[in-house]
């Protein structure tokens, strides 16, 4: 099915780089995935190469270590979108050698003030062939019965027990870290709207504070749906999220993540989702992070929040560490919250 | 003015301008060590203005420092960083200073005209066997003094006799080799630490942790002697407080507290409180290094999903 954009003119893929053949030789571009053992749902009953009618939209920069189990977990897709923002390594010619059609986001050029975020620029942009939409990052591995849910839903086969109006879906997260899956300590459920009819959904604008220079990704903004996709539903398979940086390299993240938090919290959201207790996901995570602005020791509540209500402690010395993590984290953001001199 | 006056000290105002007057002819040298400290470096220079023999050892910034430095009639010398211990020790040994005593200011940091006047008058009258004087630093959060919460005031190892004084690396920073005969001076330098923000700070001592992590997994220099918190000699009980420290539950909880109530961090207003949350950031990210060290994470791409390619 091929649609006509409202606001063309759509951005053309970049050419054949002269790595492809290599490349697609090199990781046996053809094979199919194996299951992964951290998720029951990867039993290796993929849909047909290329016979779902969903576009993915995965979005990179330097991802060459990742990308390609990525991809090769997303062949049966029709179409897949690699958008990718200037990378040095190989991630061009791997994403080609997967079959993806690779668009570039230049950063400066298209998002001089941080805004659009990348993937409304590719929602608005990108010449998509489907109505539906997947969102990825390279970092995550979808599983068979993952794949299969979407298979049904964007054929109208079926949908999943809870499927809201049917337009728009939250997609559940693992997050994989040091090897395995940490459950508990808040980090799971972690639902995201991810596959949607690409019409309803954008990402909401938090502040004018440019992004979080985590390369990449919108990671705080959310998708916000207008008002005919209704409800989301949920999916019923869980992505996997893979988090392969040791302590060192995620201070280093969430030194900057901290940075944007604090320049949303002087300034307030923009567009943002608003704060409610009893509402979607995102709406009672901002309620949380709205209310807990408010207390008084907020690290080692942060920390408490998660080692013992969210039950971090369950995890071991791991879920020890992330819950004081975060409690670095959430004591990073208040030092630059009240930074003096700070308030341009 | 009270106790509890959470505006600058009206004195603090005269400290904190840079020393103007040249003092004539002072026998000191002064090394800056540099990366990337564009933004700082007129600062520093400015507050240098006394000295006749200014040079810039720099370890290979991006950011035109050298030509800044250059530009005002500064030497540069240029050196691979491996630690301030070694580049402290190459700065002694391989930099031709017109002067016998050397004064080792970072670029975040300023003299002041009362620091100066001390410094001539300490080493005209220091016996032969003195080495180097410890000297007590301001700490400043932007344009506020952290009087309290750095736990003023805390000592450096800065203004030696390059003949009789050698470094050794400890942490992320480093002190002077055994049996070395030290004085102290009275008078402060200004210590700009968050010259450039709070996220390059925190940037660097997630650097530091990690270089303070391995210099505990490898076990040197945080032995923890009961003796040493009895010394008579501030400096040791002080790193044996920290080494007494590292061996507490909840520690950089225990840090934020220590700024904020013992050390009366409470009074330098939120700057204080602002610093104490800095410092007990710092010590979390120490234990989070220590764990990296300890139970490395499966770090390739191939470990982290059985049977991929």
């Amino acid at each position: 099915m091929t649609e006509s954009l409202d606001n063309p003119p759509a951005v053309q893929p970049l050419p054949r780089h002269a790595e492809v053949d290599a490349w697609a030789k090199r990781l046996d571009a053809e094979a199919l995935p194996t299951s992964n053992p951290l998720s029951v749902d990867d039993d290796g009953d993929w849909p047909n190469h290329g016979s779902v009618g969903v576009t993915v939209l995965v979005s990179t920069k330097n991802e060459e270590r990742d990308l390609p189990e990525c991809l090769r977990r997303l062949r049966w897709a029709e179409q897949v979108m690699v958008i990718d923002s200037g990378s040095t390594d190989a991630t061009v010619p791997i994403a080609q050698a997967f079959g993806a059609e690779v668009l570039h986001f230049d950063y400066g050029k298209l998002s001089p003030t941080g805004w659009p975020k990348k993937r409304n620029w590719a929602l608005d942009h990108a010449p998509l062939r489907h109505e539906w939409v997947l969102l990825m990052d390279a970092d995550e591995h979808v599983v068979a019965k993952l794949a299969r849910q979407i298979e049904a839903i964007v054929k109208g086969n079926a949908l999943p027990k809870n499927p809201g109006g049917g337009k728009a879906f939250w997609i559940n997260r693992r997050f994989i870290f040091h090897g395995r899956w940490v459950r508990y300590g808040g980090y799971y459920p972690a639902w995201n709207l991810r596959l949607f009819q690409h019409r309803l959904g954008r990402f909401e604008k938090l502040t004018q504070q440019g992004d979080t220079r985590s390369g990449d990704m919108e990671v705080h903004e959310h998708i916000k749906l207008a008002d005919e996709a209704a409800e989301a539903g949920f999916l019923d398979h869980d992505l996997l999220h893979f988090e392969i940086a040791d302590f060192s390299e995620w201070i280093e993240k969430h030194n900057r993540y901290s940075s944007w938090e604090a320049a949303v919290a002087r300034t307030g959201p923009l567009d943002g989702i608003q704060p409610r207790f009893l509402g979607t996901p995102q709406q009672r995570r901002r309620w949380l992070k709205h209310t807990a602005r408010r207390l008084p020791c907020r690290p080692t509540l942060r920390f408490l929040y998660h080692f013992v209500l969210r039950q971090g402690f369950r995890e071991g010395r791991l879920g020890l560490s992330l819950a004081r993590l975060l409690a670095a984290y959430e004591a990073m953001t208040l030092a630059k919250t009240f930074e003096p001199d700070q308030e341009k | 003015m009270p106790e509890f006056c959470f505006h600058p000290d009206p004195t603090d105002a005269e400290a904190a301008s840079p020393a103007e007057t040249p003092n004539a002819a002072l026998p000191v040298s002064v090394v800056i060590l540099t990366l990337n400290e564009a933004d700082n470096l007129p600062g520093v220079l400015d507050s240098c203005a006394w000295c006749d023999d200014i040079a810039v050892l720099d370890s290979g910034s991006t950011d035109g420092t050298a030509e800044i430095a250059e530009a005002r009639g500064v030497k540069v010398y240029h050196h691979a960083f491996e630690s301030f211990g070694k580049q402290r020790n190459w700065a002694i040994e391989n930099i031709p200073l017109k002067h016998d005593w050397v004064f080792h200011l970072d670029a975040d940091e300023h003299f002041t005209e009362a620091l100066v006047d001390e410094v001539g008058r300490r080493i005209a009258q220091a016996p032969d066997e003195v080495a180097g004087f410890h000297v007590p630093h301001k700490l400043m959060l932007h344009d506020r003094w952290l009087r309290r919460a750095g736990g003023y005031p805390v000592y450096q190892m800065r203004l030696f006799h390059k003949k009789r004084m050698r470094f050794i690396d400890h942490g992320h920073g480093q002190r002077e080799a055994p049996d070395t005969v030290t004085e102290k001076l009275v008078e402060p330098y200004l210590h700009f630490a968050f010259s450039k923000g709070l996220e390059p700070w925190l940037a660097k001592h997630n650097r530091y942790a990690r270089l303070e992590a391995q210099e505990m997994v490898s076990g040197g220099g945080l032995e923890f002697r009961w003796g040493d918190l009895f010394s008579g000699q501030a400096i040791q009980r002080r790193r044996a407080i920290k080494a007494l420290a590292y061996r507490m539950p909840f520690r950089p909880k225990l840090r934020w507290w220590m700024v904020v109530l013992l050390q009366r961090g409470l009074l330098d207003g939120r700057s204080g409180l602002t610093y104490a949350t800095m410092m007990s950031t710092y010590e979390q990210m120490i234990d989070l290094h220590l764990r990296d060290l300890r139970a490395p994470a499966p770090g390739t791409a191939a470990g982290k999903t059985a049977g991929t390619p």
